[in-house]
């Protein structure tokens, strides 16, 4: 979204300077002075602007690459003291372009040793760096067994900080006699984020939605409110992407005369973004 | 002498005007004082420094559209369109969710009994699947002596759920694709899916493998 903003943002610094430089033909020479100033002033922020993706290599080679990826064949070889122009980044991998031409894709592990600008070190990787505790959104999603019944899950969660987060999750309850749909909210409480093994545990509630099977005549659809206790573990595989596995034991306010206690395991995998 | 003074004048309100309108335009760069070019120069550099990873355009979701046939066990072949929206984890992963439908035909049972199975509505399938996909194979493909492009042979699995017959059943798919990047934000698909899910028309319910080809298109985001 911010690089959405930055684009137009750049599109709109543009159009300032084509309209700042138009008038400098039809006006009489006294104002020249000003419009030249003013126009400068937006040819300077639009350059500064075009500044933040071009670099110099530090280091005494960069590998350039035909994808982004280890396995695309490296094409050329960046050297120290070369300047880069650094169009886009997918996953770990940017694509670079020098002179104009000679474009090529740079891993980040060579990439953020490598990077100077205007003399001076910048952490192209900030961030990057930093370990599992310091992301804010997160999603995944998980498959297992809610009663009885297969289970798919989709959550989407967000940290407070490394040891809070909260998760919205979209779940299907997937039986032979009936489905059911959840929407559930959580809290959950990581006491040991920065571990590569790191357990979870949560409290939070939500509505479900059953609705009887085909085979089931004379049921209705109901919709009632549970609530949940459970445990977890995260398993960090990259920075970046996990192995989740956890349980819940729900409870359901249902109108019948007992409320309803349901056990679900899942597994799933999760990702920060 | 009287004209000197009226263009003086004139003169006085075109700045008055002009710098009034750069003021009201862009009050950052009014206020700053109108100093040497070196100042100028100097001081984005500063606020550069913090932005220049963020500025940087990532490009990891991937959305596109895709088309082709869906054999429903017993039910034919027919054509399945969907959407498919990925997350490109890291080089290797990512994460694919796919809505796909379609409407399936009538069994042999059906067409030799005349009797319908089935209703209108229970007849279009329509399915949901959650996948992690892993890039194993990636490459080149050459055109001609000098344009190469960039591919990738993927695998793919996931679960996911498909309402068909008037119920939802729990799906779990499998298969393998090939993308095709004809350039760095486009690329063109072709993917081979099984769809498994136990079907309960007929007691006992048993297993069915729904198997899908699809071409697509997709863009970077």
């Amino acid at each position: 979204m911010l690089n959405i903003l930055l684009k137009i943002m750049k599109k709109s610094d543009s159009n300032q300077r084509l309209l700042a430089t138009a008038p400098i033909l039809g006006q009489p020479p006294r104002y020249r002075s000003l419009i030249t100033l003013l126009a400068l002033l937006f040819i300077a922020a639009a350059e500064a602007d075009d500044d933040y993706f071009n670099v110099e290599v530090i280091d005494p080679y960069l590998d350039l690459r035909t994808g982004p990826g280890r396995g695309y064949p490296i094409i050329d070889i960046i050297e120290r003291g070369e300047r880069v122009r650094v169009l886009k980044r997918r996953t770990d991998w940017f694509k670079l372009e020098v002179d104009g031409d000679r474009p090529g894709w740079a891993s980040i592990e060579q990439f953020k040793k490598t990077l100077n600008l205007a003399g001076e070190h910048v952490e192209l990787a900030e961030g990057e760096q930093s370990e599992y505790t310091d992301r804010h959104w997160e999603m995944g999603f998980m498959a297992g067994d809610y009663a009885g019944a297969r289970s798919v899950a989709l959550y989407l969660g967000y940290s407070f900080t490394p040891e809070f987060s909260t998760e919205l999750t979209l779940s299907q309850a997937l039986g032979n006699y009936s489905s059911g749909l959840m929407g559930m909210l959580s809290l959950l409480m990581k006491p040991f984020p920065e571990w590569r093994l790191s357990p979870f545990f949560m409290l939070g509630g939500g509505a479900i939605s059953t609705k009887p099977g085909t085979t089931l005549a004379g049921e209705d659809e109901r919709l009632e409110s549970a609530a949940h206790v459970g445990a977890g573990m995260h398993v960090y595989l990259t920075r970046r992407f996990m192995f989740r596995l956890d349980y819940k034991n729900h409870l359901l306010f249902t109108t019948r005369e007992e409320n309803e206690e349901i056990d679900e395991w899942r597994a799933g995998f999760a990702f920060f973004f | 002498m009287e004209s000197g003074i009226r263009i003086f004048l004139l003169n006085l309100m075109a700045c008055v005007f002009f710098s009034s309108a750069i003021a009201w335009q862009s009050p950052a760069v009014a206020a700053e004082p109108t100093g040497s070019e070196e100042e100028q120069l100097v001081k984005p550099q500063i606020s550069r420094r913090t932005l220049s990873v963020q500025a940087i355009d990532t490009e990891n979701f991937e959305i596109g559209l895709f088309g082709g046939v869906l054999s429903v066990e017993d039910f034919g072949a027919n054509p399945v369109y969907g959407v498919r929206l990925a997350y490109h984890i890291t080089e290797d992963f990512f994460a694919e969710a796919t809505v796909g439908q379609t409407e399936t035909g009538e069994t042999s049972w059906e067409r030799l009994s005349s009797t319908k199975l089935l209703t209108g509505e229970e007849r279009t399938l329509t399915y949901y699947n959650l996948s992690l996909g892993y890039n194993i194979l990636p490459g080149e493909v050459f055109v001609g002596g000098k344009t190469a492009f960039t591919t990738q042979f993927y695998l793919i699995a996931g679960v996911g759920s498909t309402r068909f017959a008037g119920d939802d059943h729990f799906t779990t798919n499998f298969g393998a694709g090939y993308r095709f990047l004809g350039s760095d934000w486009f690329a063109l698909h072709v993917d081979v899916r099984d769809h498994i899910f136990e079907i309960g028309l007929q007691e006992p319910s048993r297993v069915t493998h729904n198997i899908e080809l699809s071409g697509g298109i997709s863009l970077f985001f």
